[in-house]
């Protein structure tokens, strides 16, 4: 920080001039009140420019200088540099005499040098003022500005303030303060969308285990019914007679029937129940961290897929598979039920091209799985991944719940899945794994 | 005889359907989709034939949600008109008050009472154009 510090003679008044922060301030002070020592009036005004300038190179600037054109006396001129505790430069007091008046002002008014000691005392005062607000004021103003800026939840814009002050001091606390509340405020706000995901997770959970668990006992309910109508009708009939007859052999074919019926609803109910258990037991494995051979590992996989691909007229290829640190039974899980669904979902004649590339970023290590399959309608692209939902045409088996256990592995290694995918061109589904699992688990333990 | 459209992709759901209608006696010809591209399709198909008919819709398809199969009918003018029954195996207030206001104010909870779903039909029915 530069301040230039200017002081002129005039007849009866001193002129006091400061350069600071692109305002040139001046103010007049009576003689007499110079003698009283006090400065009143602090006025703004515009600085000259090339004054700013060569101020700024560190050039002593002289008032013949500025005023060569019209100026009226010759000066006499003294500068003394003012330093703060640090020892920077932080002033100049400049002081311009103009010979004819100073003689005179001597004589007339104080007759002493001890005057120019004063004024140079004064300009002192003045410049330390001004060296106080650049270390104080300012400091507090930035430190509003931020605390203004922090309860509009704006992003703070961090400027340096020197750490030399008390305020310095706390304005940096203050900043990291508000670095660290910007922190927590995204993180709560992730860990807010996390929320919200789970939250709508367990409502498509609770809608699919509403519907599709209640689905078989609406079925075992209604051929219940149907067995106590065959009571029913069993009941009114007079034994021995053909009406008997006819309506027991009704109710032994509907027996066979039904029983039939209760038999499927009984095994879709189990089936049901268990793909919902092994879903909550996969959530809640303990997943074995270790640094996979990634291209072995796909590699394998691709291999013993060999027949299948052979048979639905699909090629596997196998591009760069960087390694990571992951549990093993998930990533091969993963991977094979995403080769598994490519090789399903085909689009005979057209040859399904099946490849396996992965990628690497500084927090992640992100796997493609892309086919020349059927694809997947825009609509269905979310449905998906939620149990037990299938999409396109029914012509496969399966339950529905692959890509529902995949998603389950995926995040619980810190990542997530995505499908992009046209109908008939394919699909590409992309999975991340963060690389910061075994941190995440030290920080845990 | 009445026509039904039978949207369900239970199997056991619309074999107890067909049945009990059946030993309720209703005279109806029932066509089964499982699919909801395949409704839509069909009641196209129906209404090209000037063919009245009812619909029973199950809202848990595997291809797509009832409700949007109700959405796609109300913005249809030419399948605006059909009468519907929503046939559900939850009784979720949300998911009924979304389908009253969209206009369709007929469902029941699976296994249906039977008698009452074969009453509504033939209310439908008479009222369908």
């Amino acid at each position: 920080m530069w301040c230039w510090i200017q002081v002129n003679f005039d007849r009866d008044r001193i002129h006091l001039g400061v350069i600071y922060e692109n305002q040139f301030i001046t103010t007049q002070v009576p003689l007499d009140e110079v003698q009283n020592s006090s400065i009143t009036a602090l006025a703004g005004i515009p600085i000259m420019p090339e004054l700013l300038v060569r101020a700024q190179r560190g050039e002593t600037v002289f008032n013949s200088d500025i005023e060569q054109e019209n100026s009226e006396y010759a000066l006499a001129e003294s500068y003394v540099p003012l330093q703060n505790t640090l020892g920077d430069v932080v002033a100049v007091v400049l002081l311009l005499i103009e010979s004819d008046q100073f003689a005179g002002f001597r004589q007339a008014t104080l007759g002493s040098s001890l005057t120019i000691i004063f004024l140079l005392g004064l300009a002192t005062v003045l410049a330390i003022i001004l060296v106080m607000r650049q270390l104080a004021i300012q400091p507090i103003q930035k430190l509003t500005h931020f605390a203004e800026q922090l309860a509009e939840g704006q992003p703070i814009a961090v400027e340096p303030i020197s750490e030399s002050t008390e305020v310095g001091r706390l304005a940096t606390a203050f900043i990291s303060m508000a670095s660290q509340i910007a922190q927590r405020t995204a993180e709560l706000e992730m860990s807010n969308g996390n929320l919200a995901r789970v939250n709508k997770e367990l409502q498509d959970f609770t809608y699919i285990v509403t519907h599709d668990l209640r689905s078989p006992v609406v079925s075992i309910k209604g051929f219940s019914q149907t067995m106590e109508m065959m009571i029913a009708d069993l009941t009114s009939v007079t034994p021995g007679t053909e009406a008997c007859r006819v309506t027991l052999n009704n109710v032994m074919q509907e027996i066979n029937e039904t029983s039939e019926a209760l038999g499927i609803a009984t095994e879709q109910m189990e089936r049901l129940v268990n793909a919902v258990l092994k879903l909550s037991r996969e959530g809640s494995r303990k997943l074995k961290l270790e640094k996979l051979d990634m291209p072995n590992i796909v590699q394998n996989l691709a291999r013993t897929r060999a027949p299948q691909s052979q048979a639905r007229h699909a090629e596997i290829t196998v591009g760069a598979c960087p390694s990571v640190v992951a549990d093993r039974a998930s990533v091969e899980q993963v991977i094979g039920n995403l080769l598994d669904n490519a090789l399903r979902y085909n689009q005979p004649p057209r040859l399904n091209q099946i490849h396996v590339w992965g990628e690497e970023t500084e927090d992640e290590v992100i796997y493609h799985v892309r086919d020349s399959g059927r694809g997947i309608d825009k609509n269905d692209q979310e449905r998906i991944f939620l149990m037990f939902r299938r999409a396109g045409l029914a012509d496969t088996e399966g339950e529905g719940i692959g890509l529902t256990y995949i998603q389950v592995w995926v995040r619980r290694h810190g990542g997530q899945i995505t499908v992009e995918s046209e109908p008939n061109v394919g699909s590409t589904f992309t999975f991340t794994l963060s690389k910061r699992l075994l941190e995440d688990e030290a920080k845990e333990a | 005889m009445i026509e039904i459209l039978l949207v369900e992709d239970e199997i056991l759901h619309a074999r107890l359907i067909r049945k009990n209608l059946e030993y309720l006696k209703l005279e109806c010809h029932i066509v089964h989709v499982t699919h909801g591209y395949d409704a839509i399709k069909q009641m196209h198909d129906f209404v090209a034939q000037q063919q009245k008919f009812v619909v029973l819709l199950d809202l848990n398809l595997p291809d797509m949600h009832g409700l949007r199969i109700l959405q796609t009918m109300c913005q249809d003018d030419n399948l605006q008109h059909i009468r519907v029954i929503v046939l559900s195996t939850s009784d979720d207030p949300a998911e009924l008050g979304e389908i009253r206001a969209l206009g369709y104010p007929y469902f029941m909870v699976k296994p249906p009472n039977y008698r009452l779903l074969m009453d509504r039909i033939e209310a439908l029915w008479e009222d369908s154009v």
